[in-house]
């Protein structure tokens, strides 16, 4: 495809300007590292004092939490700087730049940054995420691995879709990225739980109205046998195609922010 | 002649949130200003011509430009340029277009320029032939050669803006739009970047729209002025029309052998400096000529020194922002 040798040009040439800054480059990449293995550990902890948290062990609570982080690093690789973050793209006035290019407005706000502070969370994840998986891998089948590519795939779509709608908001206000704080980030901290803990409406609005429990809640039900109810089931078995009109949603609203954007021009 | 852009009453608001008094109003009030950043104009644009928007702060300038190049959208009235729709046509109108803007850079920061042409190269699917002719054209007329491996971070604004220019016509546009192409650069590297405008437009046909507040670049390089001021055009004609239909009075200094205490000329209203050693005459041009004030004086007195300042374009427009046409 045309989009992904452009896009293997700019990695490369991202890549070669970042080793002029070689220190920050690792230091940061260890940072990320660094944080989310002391999360990880903290789970070990917990599930060593306490046993489970509802029925959850160490291995589950690990795929709960690393699928949402995997999903989120992924999407963040691509969309996190100039996306998620489109206001500073138009308070600094660069968005005129992409626009007189000829190639899509999304296509270049990925192209433009790639997410290397992400890889750090990738690398990481997938070290447990394996690890946990080996371990429960006499309850996995064929199916259960083909479910969970697909399950990552929908929860990176979805992860993608939000960073892509909290974005384009900055084309109706300036400084959107506070509401992103609130209704994304903090919102998403109770995914990395089972949900069964919490009482029900936050399980409501987290799969109804801001879909963060696709992402992974439902999938690790399927993927480690906890599903109770036709509800979970379908849930679960349907994020890559919630993902998929998630994503669809998000792009939809980003165009017409760009439609607004110019405009309107306040 | 073809012609490359047709405007036809446009026009472009911006809606602007009022702020008068409470932060609490400002903030749950929807009451909005609307501010006629560009006001119902018409121009059309011919292939090859060198066009000078001018207009003081805030005029309009921009906000046509960027109707121009696909950025913005209209409020009303219509754009084709090189017969798109501009904005709803925005990707193929890029590929027919190079923008510049003077105030920021295209360039990627920690790299060699090299590396920010190939990937424009990709982008525009600008053809091998067409790229590397046009590289060994900017390496000679540009100057990149010897700034050809430094990154652009370690560039100087001269150097800098010879690269800008560069990487905005690597796909051959036919169109360029310059908007402050020389700001903050010395004598050396404007008169360089206008000599290589006026190249382009020779060898190549290239339109050029520049936005300059530097008159110098407009006498210099446009052959046409359209004078923009509060949304709506107020001059545009050519150049050289400019000058002689503004260019109503000249400045004579004369230095006299003689202190003169007063000169009656027709035409001419004349103030003394050091006990009449030194006279300034403001020359009405509608009435009189500088020769013949000169011819006037020395029938008088023995002339030692003298100048003569015309009305420069900078003072022209100076004085239409001030009075009106």
């Amino acid at each position: 495809m045309e989009f992904l040798k452009i896009y293997g040009s700019y990695v490369r040439m991202f890549f070669k300007a970042r080793m002029e800054y070689r220190f920050s480059f690792f230091s940061g990449m260890f940072a990320n590292f660094y944080c989310y293995f002391i999360t990880y550990t903290t789970f070990w902890v917990i599930t060593q004092q306490f046993g489970t948290i509802e029925g959850w062990t160490f291995e589950d609570m690990t795929i709960l939490y690393g699928l949402v982080l995997f999903t989120y690093a992924l999407a963040g690789v691509l969309f996190w700087y100039n996306v998620l973050h489109l206001e500073q793209e138009i308070t600094s006035g660069r968005l005129d730049g992409y626009l007189i290019r000829p190639m899509g407005l999304i296509k270049q706000l990925v192209c433009s940054r790639f997410g290397d502070t992400f890889l750090g969370q990738i690398l990481v994840t997938l070290i447990f995420m394996i690890m946990a998986i080996t371990r429960i891998s006499y309850q996995m089948t064929v199916f259960s691995y083909i479910y969970l590519i697909l399950a990552v795939l929908g929860g990176v779509l979805i992860q993608a879709g939000a960073m892509i709608l909290f974005g384009s908001l900055s084309f109706w206000m300036l400084r959107s990225n506070a509401l992103a704080d609130i209704l994304y980030f903090d919102l998403r901290t109770f995914v990395h739980y089972p949900l069964s803990i919490f009482p029900p409406f936050i399980r409501i609005i987290l799969t109804y109205v801001l879909p963060w429990a696709v992402i992974n809640y439902y999938p690790s039900l399927i993927i480690l046998h906890k599903v109770q109810t036709t509800e979970e089931f379908i849930l679960g078995i349907l994020s890559p195609v919630i993902g998929i009109l998630f994503f669809l949603l998000s792009l939809f609203v980003f165009n017409r922010g760009l439609r607004h954007y110019s405009g309107s021009g306040s | 002649m073809e012609q490359l852009i047709q405007v036809k009453k446009l026009s472009r608001d911006y809606k602007i949130a009022k702020r008068d008094g409470s932060f609490l109003k400002f903030m749950f009030s929807r009451e909005h200003k609307i501010i006629h950043a560009v006001n119902s104009i018409d121009f059309s644009i011919l292939k090859g011509e060198l066009v000078g928007f001018v207009g003081p702060n805030g005029a309009g300038k921009s906000t046509t430009i960027k109707m121009l190049a696909g950025i913005l959208a209209p409020t009303s009235g219509e754009v084709s340029v090189i017969g798109n729709d501009p904005f709803k046509k925005r990707k193929q109108n890029a590929y027919h277009i190079g923008v510049i803007f003077g105030q920021r850079s295209q360039l990627w920061w920690d790299l060699p320029i090299g590396d920010t042409f190939k990937l424009l190269k990709k982008i525009y699917k600008t053809p091998d032939d067409i790229y590397e002719k046009n590289l060994g054209l900017f390496k000679e007329y540009l100057d990149l050669e010897s700034i050809w491996n430094q990154p652009v971070r370690q560039l100087s604004l001269g150097q800098r803006m010879r690269a800008e220019i560069a990487a905005a016509i690597l796909h051959n546009p036919e169109l360029l739009f310059l908007d402050e192409p020389t700001i903050g650069l010395d004598i050396v590297a404007k008169r360089q970047i206008r000599e290589f405008i006026l190249k382009l437009n020779r060898d190549y046909q290239t339109t050029v729209i520049l936005t300059s507040h530097d008159m110098k670049d407009i006498e210099e390089i446009c052959e046409r002025i359209i004078l923009i001021d509060k949304g709506v055009i107020v001059v545009d004609c050519p150049v050289d029309e400019l000058k002689q239909s503004y260019n109503k009075t000249a400045v004579v200094k004369v230095n006299l052998n003689e202190p003169v205490l007063a000169f009656d000329i027709v035409g001419a209203i004349g103030r003394p400096e050091d006990d009449g050693l030194k006279w300034n005459f403001e020359v009405d041009k509608s009435i009189t000529t500088t020769g013949h004030l000169v011819f006037e004086i020395s029938k008088i007195a023995e002339i030692s020194d003298i100048e003569i300042k015309e009305q420069a374009v900078e003072d022209i427009i100076h004085d239409i922002y001030k009075n009106g046409v």
